[in-house]
């Protein structure tokens, strides 16, 4: 156990590592001038001599990426004209069109993050694993076809056209609901909860259709075994036998995956924020790539694949810990 | 480091093992199956559509006498700021589906002229995902035969691994970023979405290789002694056929969905030249005055995205040997044995989805690699 969570371990450390690096590559290394993108469109010369000593682009690449990774764990100071600011510990940099260090923005905008991840993870394994449930207790009749085709339809609808066919009749043609509008959790709960209701709604709806689907072929998997045979042999009702003892083939895959789309959703869900609005990270990061805020828009991208990456090795670690036949 | 490999329980190789299994009669035994089904048949003829209204885009917008980029100030309503007068957005003989709210272009026109940007950057994007994938899959899958050859396979699986493990989404978001805007879009957009997407389908490609390669057929070219090339030309590649076109139906409309969100986003393709997220993109602040300027790209991305979700459903039974398909001659007799099969409840005869976990219901690569797919951008 101890072995396999260390390696584990050490292959998300290198696949971070190596993602660092092309991110860093990509944004920092491409032809043109990073100095001039880094400080936007109206930038004096000034402004643009002292980000490119901040960045320092004179030096050679692989001194710049080591200066970028010494600076993501010790912190920076960036010079800002009269006053140098402190980029503390986690430091992504810095970016001068809204003068602020990037880990500061991102950690502003991860509580929305936070909130659409949980809300919407616990709404889709409902839809996901009930629907799969529905499904697995009679196979192949109507009832199973209608949920499949149901779900292989929602599943397939891009994510804001959801959105939007939601915002258009809940909140145009039913006018059951405000227009969302984003209220922290510690403002309001009630309203956090009102206003969140319908972006939970969109990646659910989008998302249930793996959890039924996964649920489903676990349950019938599971139908098959013999341990099921022998409950059945001793006349247990079949509902019980589905919900107690044959939902537990479909946990373990069903966790890890959900383990998995969380950390998308908590990356950053690019569509729903726009869409409604939620200023979270998503929308920063479409924000800041239209005005090519650099510094952001690469930090941003290294949280999504270290977020990426930490949700990767948490599944795999949940399903190791759930089914004991993958340890070796 | 697989960080997919352990989702199923199994690595991907063993169960991918019944590879390359072909229903007899080569491609038009496919096409035969794919037609006798009714999911098939209408997938098909859907697509076929698709492309037809794509190619001939400016023809049918003649035949409807509107261009794409005119502006009709006269049917626009300037008080309510610029929303189409009449109802439903303005439909009507002269304009089959209305006009766009504040420039009155006319949206029949645009939307076919639509079509051919997500059709061509999707099935772009799709053709350089296959192309990378290939060569990558392919080389891995042969190379642990020479001396160097399993350092070649290491390197290459971990830079597959690496590619599964990328934030796709936000990288192509940072590139259009980057890239200046002279660089003309709808490429850049397929180069993109093919740069970043090719990981599953090599992923796919070895271990089918991996599986094929030990097969008497591959040991007999060895021995007459044909080249590395040659083996993966004449011997593996037909044997990828099946696993390969079924997961291109998958990732197709997946580009498609990712162009439209790209340009949704406003950072796809740049104006005047529409696209279907672009119209979308627009729609968002009129859809409370004119709900059909959102419906008609809405449904219209709808439509096409579920018709290639059918055609790979389709394309996959189609290629599974044992699935039961619907023979012109023992139709009746056929259909019944399928309704028992469907009935069940070991390995469901046709299920929806290709994610199970039960590698004898579906294309048995297929299957292992969609839950390794990664999930689109929400």
């Amino acid at each position: 156990m101890i072995r396999f969570l260390l390696r584990r371990l050490l292959g998300a450390a290198a696949v971070l590592l190596a993602l660092a690096a092309l991110t860093y590559l990509l944004f920092y290394a491409m032809p043109g001038d990073p100095a001039q993108l880094a400080c936007g469109k109206s930038c004096t010369s000034d402004q643009l001599a002292q980000v490119r000593h901040a960045l320092g682009t004179d030096q050679p690449l692989a001194r710049q990426f080591w200066t970028f990774l010494t600076t993501l764990v010790l912190g920076h100071g960036f010079s800002t004209g009269p006053s140098t600011v402190w980029c503390s510990a986690p430091c992504l940099g810095y970016s001068y069109q809204s003068n602020e260090p990037v880990t500061q923005m991102l950690v502003e905008r991860l509580p929305v993050d936070v909130s659409l991840a949980l809300g919407s993870a616990a709404l889709w394994l409902l839809i996901g694993v009930g629907t799969g449930l529905f499904a697995a207790l009679r196979p192949g009749r109507w009832r199973d076809r209608v949920t499949n085709t149901v779900v292989l339809t929602l599943g397939s609808t891009p994510v804001f056209v959801m959105a939007l066919l939601l915002l258009m009749g809940a909140c145009v043609w039913l006018q059951v609901l405000p227009f969302p509008n984003y209220v922290p959790l510690t403002d309001d709960p009630a309203q956090w909860a009102q206003n969140l209701l319908l972006p939970w709604l969109a990646i659910a709806l989008v998302s249930a259709a793996g959890y039924t689907r996964l649920t489903r072929a676990g349950v019938l998997e599971t139908l098959n075994q013999d341990h099921i045979r022998t409950l059945r042999a001793y006349g247990y009702p079949e509902r019980r036998i589905v919900l107690r003892h044959a939902v537990r083939g479909a946990l373990p895959t069903v966790v890890t995956v959900a383990a998995m789309d969380i950390g998308m959703v908590l990356a950053g869900a690019v569509f729903t924020e726009t869409m409604f609005g939620l200023p979270g990270l998503g929308k920063l990061a479409v924000e800041s790539a239209s005005t090519v805020d650099l510094p952001v828009v690469c930090g941003i991208t290294l949280l999504a694949g270290a977020l990426i990456v930490v949700a990767n090795t948490a599944a795999d670690l949940l399903h190791a810990a759930l089914d004991p036949r993958v340890r070796i | 480091m697989t960080l997919t490999d352990t989702r199923t329980g199994t690595p991907a190789e063993s169960v991918a093992a019944p590879a390359g299994q072909r229903p007899a009669g080569g491609p038009a035994a496919v096409w035969a199956r794919l037609w006798a089904l009714r999911s098939g048949r209408a997938a098909l003829v859907a697509v076929g559509l698709l492309v037809l209204v794509a190619l001939t885009a400016p023809w049918l917008a003649a035949l409807e006498g509107q261009d794409p980029n005119s502006f009709h100030d006269t049917l626009l309503n300037s008080a309510s700021g610029g929303s189409p007068n009449g109802a439903f957005g303005g439909i009507g003989a002269q304009h089959w589906l209305g006009v766009e709210p504040t420039t009155g272009r006319d949206l029949f026109a645009r939307l076919v002229y639509g079509a051919r940007v997500s059709l061509g950057v999707a099935v772009g994007a799709t053709l350089g995902q296959l192309l990378l994938g290939l060569l990558v899959g392919l080389a891995a899958g042969l190379a642990n035969r020479g001396r160097g050859g399993r350092w070649a396979d290491a390197l290459l699986s971990r830079v597959t691994d690496l590619a599964l493990a990328l934030p796709t989404f936000f990288f192509s978001i940072a590139l259009l970023a980057v890239v200046p805007p002279s660089f003309p879009r709808p490429l850049l957009l397929g180069l993109i979405l093919s740069g970043l997407g090719w990981a599953p389908i090599a992923r796919i490609v070895r271990a089918e290789t991996r599986v094929l390669r030990e097969r008497e057929y591959v040991a007999a070219a060895v021995l007459t002694g044909a080249s590395t090339w040659r083996i993966a030309r004449r011997e593996i590649l037909p044997g990828l056929v099946a696993p390969v076109a079924t997961y291109t139906a998958i990732v197709l409309p997946q580009n498609m969905v990712a162009e439209a969100g790209l340009s949704f986003l406003g950072l796809g393709v740049r104006p005047p030249t529409s696209s279907w997220g672009q119209m979308l993109s627009t729609a968002t602040t009129w859809f409370q005055v004119d709900p059909t300027y959102v419906l008609v790209p809405a449904l219209t991305l709808l439509v096409c995205v579920l018709t290639f979700a059918g055609l790979g459903e389709a394309l996959r039974v189609a290629f599974d040997p044992k699935a039961p398909v619907p023979t012109r001659t023992r139709r009746i007799r056929i259909r019944r044995k399928a309704a028992k099969a469907a009935g069940a409840a070991q390995a469901p005869a046709r299920p929806v989805g290709a994610t199970t976990t039960a590698p004898e219901a579906g294309h048995p690569a297929v299957a292992t690699a969609v839950p390794s797919q990664k999930g689109e951008a929400r």
